[in-house]
């Protein structure tokens, strides 16, 4: 029995330190059901309930834009007044930026209505797919999931030594679950909302560069040398 | 006979240095461009610079440059937005107007970062025969957006006396 049990935690730990562990979703249900520790069942419920509300959507978008207005405090609270009533919210507030965290169906007219406070210099928008990753994370899940159940059901037949090795091994699994619920949440969080970030001035890296024209009199057509010559 | 010639001839010659004299003094005396300036703007004593500046540093000037290669307004204005866009400047508004004595220009504007501030830098551009006359103005964004209207106004007053 000990062999078994040791030939099994091995098996167990070669599964669970795989990097992907690509499994059928459909047993979330089965791991909501099955008795586990405590950490791990609510862990498990969270990413469970979770799932529904990420199948849509599973894409991290961010947009940044640079809009010039001639007072920066006006534009805040209007921008910030627009994000709360389309149900978004604000991450972060300084004197020259705001950044802020609204629904992705809400993004297109958000941006349009922010546009309005000034003019718009910069606008770009990036998306990231995460469906790949969730998936994983959810296959790897499922696999942990399911060894977790098998080590507790030699509990009943284990001698002592073995239920310190069982123990420790759940231990274990129990921090991998963690650890991969922890991450799936965060990337569902990620997919949930778009982040906007909206500058009240140049950021640091758009920079004027000196190129030359082939029209000699545009070489000097520049805020340098309006200044130096004025 | 030999009197009355060197008479008329120092005469014309006199002439000739008054007349040039006089048109140094009427070529001092004109104003290069006519322009009714916002109130705000208030013009510096030279009379033969054409330059304006607001009480919080709104800058403007005029100056001339040869059109060449020859070239009409629309070439000019495309130069000048392509030269500044690849610079970093960033295009915010283009207005082409005709001024109220006819003539054509077009005003660039466009929004830079300078220093810790971000600054509005204008550029109008009116073709006059073989001379481009540039119309300069810069300044803090909130500061010139404050003039921009009046300033754009009083554009349509200029007028270049080449």
């Amino acid at each position: 029995m000990k062999w078994i049990i040791a030939s099994f935690i091995y098996v167990a730990f070669t599964v669970m330190c795989s990097p992907i562990m690509a499994q059928s979703v459909e047993t979330m249900d089965e791991v909501r059901k099955s008795p586990e520790p405590s950490k791990s069942t609510s862990a498990a419920s969270m990413a469970a309930g979770d799932a529904e509300a990420t199948k849509n959507r599973l894409t991290a978008v961010k947009s940044i834009m640079v809009v010039k207005v001639v007072n920066p405090d006006e534009a805040r609270v209007s921008i910030l007044n627009h994000a709360k009533k389309i149900g978004g919210y604000a991450t972060h507030l300084n004197d020259s930026s705001i950044t802020l965290k609204l629904p992705p169906e809400k993004l297109n007219s958000a941006i349009h209505t922010f546009a309005k406070e000034g003019i718009v210099i910069h606008k770009s928008i990036e998306s990231e797919d995460l469906e790949m990753e969730i998936a994983q994370l959810e296959g790897r899940l499922t696999s942990q999931m399911e060894i977790l159940k098998k080590l507790r059901s030699f509990f009943d037949d284990s001698d002592f030594a073995a239920t310190l090795d069982i123990e420790r091994s759940m231990g274990q699994l129990v921090n991998e679950i963690e650890n991969v619920t922890g991450r799936l949440r965060y990337l569902r969080e990620k997919a949930a909302w778009c982040v906007v970030e909206v500058h009240f001035r140049f950021r640091q890296r758009e920079q004027v560069l000196y190129v030359a024209s082939p029209f000699e009199w545009l070489n000097g057509a520049n805020l340098d040398a309006f200044l130096e010559e004025f | 006979m030999q009197y009355l010639n060197r008479l008329r001839r120092i005469f014309c010659c006199h002439s000739c240095i008054g007349l040039l004299f006089l048109a140094t003094l009427a070529g001092c005396s004109t104003v290069p461009y006519t322009f009714e300036s916002p109130s705000q703007f208030k013009r510096f004593d030279n009379k033969r610079e054409f330059k304006y500046i607001t009480a919080d540093g709104v800058m403007l000037k005029a100056r001339e440059v040869d059109n060449y290669p020859k070239a009409a307004l629309s070439f000019w204005k495309d130069a000048a937005q392509t030269h500044l866009e690849k610079v970093g400047y960033t295009l915010t508004d283009t207005v082409c107007f005709k001024t109220q004595k006819g003539l054509h220009g077009c005003t660039l504007t466009f929004a830079l970062p300078h220093g810790a501030e971000d600054w509005i830098f204008q550029e109008t551009i009116f073709v006059v025969n073989e001379r481009l006359v540039l119309v300069e103005a810069a300044g803090e964004f909130g500061k010139f957006k404050a003039i921009e209207a009046d300033l754009q106004k009083a554009l349509k007053t200029f007028s270049p006396n080449l």
